[in-house]
């Protein structure tokens, strides 16, 4: 690793990147359940038009949805890992996607459609966020233990809640209920978290370089002149919002925003300015490929994402912390 | 440039630490701070930071109340190296270096090659020129702290607030840093320093400040704040100052 980052680096691993995320989307919407050759879209005639309607009404959207998601929770996780100053935080850690999973599971067991339950499910990842808002927020202190212990708190609590739900839930309703928990792309929208994804990465983009001067301690950020707390807020709300919307489109998907920034920055190192918009384009890409395993392991049945990503992931994940502890 | 904190009171933990503070400091004086283990050095220093609120009486530079005072214009005045350091990222020693000149550079503003070649510079002074592009994780906990020492200095302001510089140093490097610091001063920064060794006042401060940690403070040149008796009382512990040719040093009795 050089000894810092220059403008050109960034951009060259930035451009490396995009291009492997390119190729496989190309990849996503070439593999399927059926295979179908990629040429015959540009083809005229019904045999054409009939590989159009599968790729574009089916493969794209499946396909930008998995970008968008990913994106999301990787950019949620590397937020969250300079928020809580641990490079082994999980997006999932402050009780947010507990939240959404309890109003989306309430919701569908009174039977709701699917835009209530996103809805709902977005309202719950709020309740979260207004709660640690109000019962950490006044923390002033240079070690800021209470948001922790308050988000953890709260997950265990959401934890609970959906257990409940669950427990009541009739046998009918209890497939649909598991397979939100389970996190799927199927149904998945990819419009607005795509817009929110792009919107999201510029905000935390504009607070990299402060955020670099933030993850070597509260009292050296002040030092440097930044408003340590109200920006500690402000990364806090960038990442539940990020994590909110990725678990509100397509369930709970694990380890893609502890595992892509974690790796990463193993490789880029923590120069934020690189780190956020490549785990960003990381997690898309980790979370698209995960997503073809899904749909052709065991095709024509298709796997939970959440599933794959959790089987592929957490090897990964122990192998890298084992050969963390040697080095 | 005068640092200046008025009728300053200080409290932790409900112990009154500081009571009445006039202190005045003016550019290109070196100030030590002394005092037992929790008399309050380093909650002083992150009062005088800006970190800590006091509990009464204000902290003033060149007039203006530190409070009132813009982040980043206060971030030009006052570098401020605290006494622990917590490294999560890794972070390779030029990095960390070139992050001091945060206050200087506007939004996404790249560092410049000056901005590069200063924070070598400073590396160079510290003898860490040729561990620029280690990761901090992998150095060793004196090495950090000349690191840290390094991006303070890189901050360029006209004041200093070091929080034990030196205490994770060994002999050589401590004279090195004891040197660089007197360097900074001649060129007229302030500079203060809490310390637990009185002896650092021969290498380059010039004023010192005792603090009792029940209230009670004695400030002045150095000259007429350490004596022996001043000191045992600090200590509560005699201290005895032993003179060899031109040079003096204190030691426990």
């Amino acid at each position: 690793m050089p000894a810092h980052l220059t403008p050109r680096r960034c951009l060259l691993i930035l451009g490396g990147v995009s291009l492997l995320l390119l190729l496989a989307m190309l990849l996503s919407l070439a593999i399927g359940s059926s295979s179908l050759p990629l040429g015959e879209v540009l083809h005229s005639g019904e045999a054409g038009q009939a590989v159009r309607d599968v790729i574009f009404n089916l493969r794209l959207p499946r396909t930008l949805a998995a970008v968008a998601v990913g994106g999301l929770l990787a950019l949620a996780g590397c937020l969250q890992q300079v928020l809580l100053r641990n490079p082994l935080a999980d997006p999932y850690v402050l009780g947010t996607s507990g939240g959404a999973s309890v109003g989306a599971l309430l919701a569908l067991l009174l039977g709701a459609g699917l835009l209530l339950v996103n809805l709902a499910a977005a309202l719950g990842a709020l309740a979260t966020i207004v709660i640690v808002f109000l019962l950490a927020g006044q923390d002033h202190s240079a070690t800021q233990s209470r948001l922790l212990l308050t988000g953890v708190a709260l997950a265990a609590f959401c934890g609970a809640l959906s257990s409940l739900l669950l427990s009541m839930a009739p046998d009918g309703l209890l497939r649909g209920m598991v397979f939100w928990l389970l996190g799927d792309l199927s149904a998945a929208p990819w419009q607005w978290p795509l817009l929110a994804l792009l919107g999201l990465l510029l905000m935390a983009l504009w607070l990299a370089p402060v955020l670099n001067v933030m993850g070597m301690g509260l009292q050296s950020a002040h030092s440097l002149g930044l408003n340590v707390h109200t920006l500690r807020w402000g990364v806090y709300l960038l990442s539940a919002a990020a994590c909110a919307l990725a678990v509100t489109s397509a369930g709970m998907i694990g380890f893609v925003g502890l595992i892509v920034p974690h790796a990463l920055r193993l490789l880029l190192g923590q120069d934020l300015r690189l780190l956020l918009p490549a785990a960003v384009l990381g997690g898309a890409l980790v979370l698209l490929l995960a997503d073809v395993l899904a749909r052709t392991l065991l095709a024509p049945q298709q796997l939970p994402v959440g599933v794959v990503m959790g089987l592929i992931g957490v090897p990964v994940f122990l192998w890298q912390l084992s050969r963390r502890a040697a080095a | 440039m005068t640092l200046a904190c008025r009728n300053l009171a200080l409290s932790r933990g409900g112990r009154q630490l500081l009571e009445s503070l006039n202190w005045q400091l003016a550019a290109g004086e070196c100030w030590l701070i002394l005092g037992e283990n929790g008399s309050g050095k380093s909650t002083l220093l992150a009062t005088l930071a800006g970190w800590l609120k006091p509990e009464a009486g204000e902290v003033s530079l060149a007039g203006v109340p530190l409070a009132q005072l813009p982040r980043r214009q206060r971030a030009q005045e006052l570098a401020w190296l605290v006494q622990q350091d917590e490294q999560p990222f890794p972070q390779t020693a030029l990095e960390r270096v070139l992050s001091g000149r945060q206050p200087w550079l506007q939004g996404w503003q790249w560092e410049s090659p000056a901005d590069v070649q200063l924070a070598r510079q400073q590396l160079a002074r510290l003898d860490l020129a040729m561990l620029e592009a280690r990761d901090l994780g992998s150095l060793s906990g004196g090495e950090r702290r000349r690191v840290a020492l390094a991006a303070a200095l890189a901050q360029q302001t006209p004041w200093l607030l070091l929080d034990e510089p030196l205490s994770q140093l060994d002999l050589r490097h401590q004279q090195q840093a004891l040197a660089v610091l007197r360097e900074e001063c001649r060129q007229g920064r302030g500079l203060v320093m809490v310390t637990h060794d009185p002896n650092h006042a021969w290498a380059f401060a010039t004023h010192a400040l005792l603090l009792h940690g029940d209230g009670r403070w004695q400030a002045g040149p150095c000259g007429e704040v350490l004596t022996e008796a001043a000191l045992s009382a600090l200590y509560h512990h005699p201290v005895r100052l032993l003179r060899d040719g031109g040079r003096a040093c204190f030691v426990p009795g």
